[in-house]
């Protein structure tokens, strides 16, 4: 959900502020392609403030009281659950909109999050959505939405640790503008950690530097290294006042993986980088 | 007298001489029946044998001495004639004995070597030597050492009496050489277990310069063990191999160590392993031998004290804060990923640590240290250094398209050796000064390190050149400052006068000011090669001197050039996967690249002038490196020669811990298992099996295929799902209609199922397997589910099936789950094992799991033999860890063999079966905790005894029929990943 009164921190690394605005302006649906916890969830929430609330809004979109409809895909996720479902209310079946169907009728922008995730009819699901119809059939109810002019849909999805099975259908691939996603360099990164986490200029350069090292060792039973999300955590630890190698400790080495050797390697890392 | 004399005087007339002589004095002394009895005895002696006037004179030789003792003169005079039955040397030892103990005024000895004496004539009658070898050798120790010790000997010797006339010969032998014994405790020993005593004796002979520090306390130890009767050989035979290579004080220790053990048998396993133990170090090895086994558990101490037990060997290390490399690998090896971005590989090297662009070598212990913590801080910045010259770009230097930048950089100086030992000073310098910048965690460790460094450096006695270089490695170091450069004469700074002779103090300071240019954030290479260049300046000035300096142990050495090839290989290779296999168009690219550089005029230029330059110079100077770069101006040999090397080595050996089931430890990197991917290849047998099975080879892929439709399953009684579970959904309207809270699991899922699993075939390649397989023309028995005629083909080509091994149809089924395997995507490997003893274990990779089911595979699978013995723990373990770094969700390990785990050396006992099963188990357990399933399939009938204690839950199968190895195999296959 977006929190509709601060603008989210968002570090441009490209020009993905730019593209997203263009495709906006002609309704593209947008894939958002990287690693876990680089920063699209952060990127869609800062480019639905902007164009519901910010710089680029406009007083339709302003009135939307969601701008943002948000749906994590797991391996469970259904049509229904995107759609909407028939509920039991006493002895009456009630109707009950999926975000999906809630975002095509109110106009905002739905993101599906590790859309791969999700079960196959949900992915064709969104097929009419994203060409030139830009339809919803609601089977169960044998409707179908015309999607309001304000909605846009955007998926993500994340290449690094899906096998084979779990890569998107051409199909579905074919129907997004795609930008891609990876974690900043080691100065932007620091710059977000710093902001993010409030720790001084040098920790966050020195986690920046670890989070760097450790992504060399993404090989290693982790498919993803250290997400910018775990080095911000490292470092609101130590803001809080826990020591640098212990709080790299609990939010880096035993939070990317189990592999003893893979954490002591890490911990040795961590040693390296920030004085004892 | 004058009968006596006239017989004498026929024998020999000076004896004769001086039997008239002597008796004429005696006259006075003895009287008349001593006389007499003398008289007769001098004769006595003259008449008993060949020089038998030779015991005569030596009698009447002493006869004066002891005329004022006529009783032991005619005592002396008869025991001699006892002596001279068969030769007169007996009796000439004895008389000079006594002649001895005459001069030293003591007879107390006499009457105990009479006694000893006379027993050993009457044990070894005739054995003249003998005797007289007694009589020397008793008198010997009787003027050596007192009366007690003496009568000691006797003992021994009289002991001894009871051996071999040969033993008995040694043992005079031994005493003879060595006759500063403590016969005394020798004796006592010799009480309790004689042969001991003897061996005792000749072990201290033989290395009496090592035993002398320890021969009390080891005699105390040994009189102990012969007191309880345990014989000593096995431990003395160790001594002397271990004990001439100890310091005396370590000596000290090692026996000190061994007087608790009350059991010989630990004492020997001590003894053997001293050499390897710090018996310096006191208190460690007391703290490491208070913790080993109990010991009523014999064969488990004896393995801690062998240090070929973990635990042991963990104790030790932990005590003695050694760092073993091998222990730290896998960790430094992620470390150092992480560190470079690259696979640099870690390994053991031997020497100073180096690294070559793939692999960094480190030593494989450390114990600078006594503190682990310091001997690990000491190999983490070693490492951190060799990682520094990859993170801070030393071989990016480039000079032309020359692969060899740096000899040729260094060989465009007059003095090559001179420019490559100060560029190795400065760069290394500026990798420790970037390292600090940029980790400060790291930084901390080396200003230990360094310092630690700095200690060991040599102050004096240098030449001048040497001072410079020292001064700039010290700098280097950062064991002091200046702070103030360029002053008359005279730095400012003190270590600088100390070590510099006055007149280079100056040229000192510009060195160290030139090096500080290093330190500043961004200083690459090329600023070390410009420091290098103006230390060059400063330094060549001094006379030559030719012997290294001695080198920084933690930054070690570096290959420039090779390192810097390699990179541009692994570049190149990651660029275009073919190149190594197209030797030509690899070069021919990197000749393409660099085609466009604009220094390739300058470079040729160079090339002219260089060689000849290093031919004219002084021959002081030494070339930096092998000669025939000359005929190499550019590298390419050289950059070949790499390239050859890069090319995968045939075998790669992995050690491997073997469980003990007697000492009930690991004992630790017991096996050497060879890993062999390039095999004999057979292509014909794959194709060769298909045809003459094809029915069966569908049948095998028929069964597996039945394990696709799992894919999708249904799951009912879930909150969630596409379709309403109709009978919960009504239970549940029903509950509600009657006021009960109703259940929300009414919907049916359908739950993706995804095969993701990994197999490893592990074939018994052992000797046994040659056996042929007698063929009853069976039909085969089909499944019932099988509806297709699926198998009749044995009995249709009986002929041909004859003459098949086991191995042969082990190789078939599994080319017919290969075959399957292939059609329903999982991933596997084929593998075999085989091998004789511990220190050679065979495996061979077939097919990786990575690999193509291709003609090479096919070949590789044809291509196993019949080896050698079954030694299953290793190749287990081997299987497992390849299983591991799968990374499926389901990791099957099948295993097919013909018998039970044996070795010649597996166990000590190579009859028993239960070590190899044990260790086995102990694999298969351990695979068991990797996620692996495994599975023994054997066809040796009297496999249920063994492989129901080896097979966790059972997981076995003997087969009785051997032709449907095949067919079973493929239904475990299904049973195991399903």
């Amino acid at each position: 959900m977006l929190k509709t009164e601060a603008t989210p921190y968002y570090l441009p690394l490209g020009d993905e502020v730019e593209i997203f605005l263009t495709a906006y302006e002609q309704r593209l649906p947008v894939l958002l392609k990287g690693p876990t916890g680089c920063g699209k969830t952060r990127f869609v929430e800062y480019m639905a403030h902007r164009l519901f609330r910010g710089e680029n809004s406009d007083e339709v979109r302003r009135d939307v009281s969601e701008p943002l409809q948000t749906v994590a895909c797991h391996e469970d996720l259904s049509a229904t659950d995107l759609v909407g479902r028939f509920l039991l209310q006493g002895d009456e079946t009630v109707w009950q909109d999926g975000p999906l169907s809630r975002s095509v009728k109110d106009g905002s922008i739905c993101y599906l999050d590790e859309i791969v995730e999700a079960r196959k009819d949900s992915t064709v699901l969104i097929h009419s959505l994203t060409d030139h119809r830009r339809i919803l059939p609601v089977e169960k109810q044998g409707i179908t939405l015309d999607a309001h002019p304000n909605f846009l849909l955007v998926i993500s999805y994340n290449p690094g640790y899906q096998n084979v099975l779990k890569d998107l259908k051409p199909s579905t691939r074919q129907r997004f503008i795609a930008i891609d996603f990876d974690y900043p360099d080691e100065e932007q990164e620091a710059g977000v950690i710093a902001h993010e986490s409030g720790v001084g200029e040098q920790e966050a350069v020195d986690l920046a530097k670890l989070g760097a090292r450790v992504r060399n060792l993404k090989h290693h039973g982790f498919d993803e290294g250290v997400s910018t999300r775990l080095l911000v955590y490292a470092g609101q630890m130590m803001v809080k006042g826990v020591a640098p190698i212990r709080a790299c400790e609990v939010a880096v080495c035993k939070a990317v993986t189990d592999d003893a050797d893979v954490q002591q390697a890490i911990g040795e890392l961590v040693r390296s980088i920030f004085p004892a | 007298m004058t009968e006596i004399e006239a017989k004498l005087r026929r024998m020999k007339p000076e004896v004769a001489d001086q039997y008239s002589r002597v008796y004429l004095l005696l006259n006075d002394v003895l009287d008349e029946a001593q006389l007499s009895r003398w008289s007769e005895l001098c004769w006595l002696l003259a008449d008993a044998g060949w020089h038998g006037w030779e015991t005569t004179h030596d009698y009447l030789s002493i006869t004066l001495d002891l005329a004022d003792e006529p009783e032991r003169l005619i005592a002396v005079g008869e025991y001699c004639s006892l002596l001279v039955g068969t030769s007169f040397e007996p009796g000439r030892t004895y008389l000079r004995g006594v002649s001895d103990l005459i001069q030293a005024r003591d007879f107390r000895g006499l009457a105990v070597i009479e006694q000893t004496g006379k027993m050993i004539v009457e044990r070894f009658q005739h054995a003249s030597n003998l005797h007289a070898a007694f009589f020397k050798t008793a008198f010997m120790v009787a003027i050596d050492q007192d009366q007690e010790v003496l009568s000691a000997w006797c003992r021994f010797a009289s002991l001894n009496a009871n051996l071999e006339r040969a033993a008995l010969l040694e043992f005079l032998d031994l005493s003879q050489t060595a006759p500063q014994q403590n016969w005394l405790s020798l004796a006592e020993i010799a009480e309790c277990h004689r042969d001991n005593a003897v061996a005792y004796l000749g072990f201290v002979a033989k290395i009496r310069y090592a035993v002398a520090p320890v021969e009390q306390s080891l005699a105390v130890l040994v009189l102990a063990y012969s007191k309880q009767q345990q014989n000593i050989d096995g431990w003395l035979d160790a001594l002397g191999r271990t004990l001439p290579l100890l310091k005396e004080s370590e000596a000290r220790i090692l026996v000190e160590l061994t007087e608790p053990l009350t059991s010989i048998v630990f004492a020997t396993a001590l003894a053997e392993t001293a050499n390897d133990l710090p018996l310096s170090q006191i208190e460690v090895m007391n703290a490491w031998l208070l913790s080993r086994p109990p010991a009523e558990h014999e064969k488990a101490t004896a393995a801690y004290l062998k240090l070929e037990s973990a635990q042991s060997e963990q104790c030790l290390q932990a005590l003695m804060g050694q760092v073993q490399l091998h222990e730290e690998q896998r960790q430094l090896q992620l470390f150092a990923e992480a560190m470079s971005g690259t696979r640099l590989k870690i390994e053991v090297g031997e020497g100073l640590p180096t690294s070559d662009g793939q692999v960094v070598r480190l030593p494989a212990m450390i114990d600078f240290h006594a503190d682990r913590g310091d001997n690990y801080r000491w190999l983490k910045t070693a490492l951190t250094h060799q990682l520094g010259c990859y993170e801070f770009g030393t071989f990016d230097y480039s000079r032309g398209n020359s692969y060899v930048a740096f000899s040729d950089q260094f060989r465009s100086y007059e003095q090559p050796m001179l420019a490559e030992a100060l560029f190795t000073i400065c760069e290394a310098a500026r990798v420790d000064w970037q390292l600090e910048n940029r980790y400060r965690g790291a930084a901390n460790d080396l200003v230990q390190v360094k310092s630690a460094a700095a200690q060991d450096r040599p102050l004096i006695g240098l030449s001048q050149r040497h001072q410079l270089l020292e001064v700039m490695v010290r700098y280097s170091l950062d064991t002091f400052k200046v702070d103030a450069f360029k002053t008359d004469g005279l730095s400012e700074c003190e270590f600088l006068d100390q070590l510099l002779d006055k007149e280079l103090v100056e040229a000192g300071v510009d060195l160290c000011a030139v090096m500080d240019g290093l330190k500043s954030n961004g200083a690459s290479v090329q600023t070390s090669m410009d420091a290098m260049a103006a230390c060059y300046a400063i330094v060549s000035l001094t006379p030559i001197d030719v012997k290294p300096i001695s080198p920084v142990i933690y930054r070690g050495v570096i290959p420039f050039d090779d390192a810097s090839i390699n990179l541009q290989l692994t570049a190149l290779e990651d660029m275009d996967p073919d190149f190594t296999e197209d030797d030509e168009d690899g070069v021919q690219m990197t000749g393409t690249t660099d085609e466009t550089n604009p220094n390739i005029d300058e470079l040729q230029a160079g090339e002219v002038e260089n060689p000849t330059a290093v031919i004219s110079a002084d021959e002081d100077i030494l070339v930096p490196d092998d000669l025939d770069q000359l005929d190499d101006p550019a590298g390419l040999n050289k950059m070949e020669r790499l390239k050859q090397e890069r090319k995968e080595p045939a075998e790669t050996t992995y050690r491997y811990d073997e469980w003990d089931h007697v000492i009930e430890d690991y004992r630790r990197r017991w096996c050497t298992l060879f890993e062999f991917r390039q095999l004999e290849q057979d292509i014909d047998f794959v194709p060769n099996t298909l045809s003459e099975h094809r029915a069966l080879a569908t049948k095998v892929r028929r069964q597996l295929n039945m394990l696709r439709p799992e894919l999708l399953r249904k799951v009912k009684g879930v909150q969630d799902g596409e379709e309403l579970d109709m009978e919960r959904a009504i239970e549940a309207v029903v509950d509600r209609k009657s006021g009960v809270s109703p259940s929300d699991n009414i919907y049916v899922q359908r739950q993706r199922k995804e095969r993701d699993v990994a197999a490893l075939f592990l074939l018994d390649m052992s000797a046994s397997t040659d056996d042929l397989i007698e063929v009853e023309p069976t039909v085969y028995v089909e499944d019932d589910d099988d509806y297709l005629h699926g198998f009749a083909s044995v009995a249709d080509e009986p002929e041909k099936k004859r003459g098949k091994t086991i191995l042969d149809l082990e190789k078939e089924s599994v080319v017919l789950m290969a075959e399957a395997l292939e059609g329903l995507g999982d991933s596997y490997a084929v593998c075999g094992f085989s091998g004789y003893g511990r220190d050679r274990v065979e495996y061979y990779v077939c097919k990786d799991f990575d690999e193509p089911y291709n003609y090479q595979a096919k070949g590789n699978i044809g291509g196993i033999k019949p080896c050698r013995s079954t030694r299953m723990g290793p190749a287990i373990r081997h299987a497992s860890k390849m299983l591991a770094a799968t990374e499926s969700r389901i990791k099957a390990l099948i295993i097919i063999s013909d018998g039970y785990p044996q070795d010649y050396d597996y166990g000590q006992d190579r009859n028993s079966k239960d070590y190899g099963v044990k260790d086995t188990t102990r694999a298969l357990s351990e695979a068991s905790l990797k996620g692996i399933q495994s599975f023994c399939l054997t066809v040796d009938p009297s496999g249920h005894d063994y492989l129901r204690e080896m097979c966790p839950d059972q997981q076995y199968m003997v087969i009785q029929d051997i032709t449907q190895l095949p067919d079973e195999l493929s239904k475990v296959y299904r049973g195991l990943t399903s």
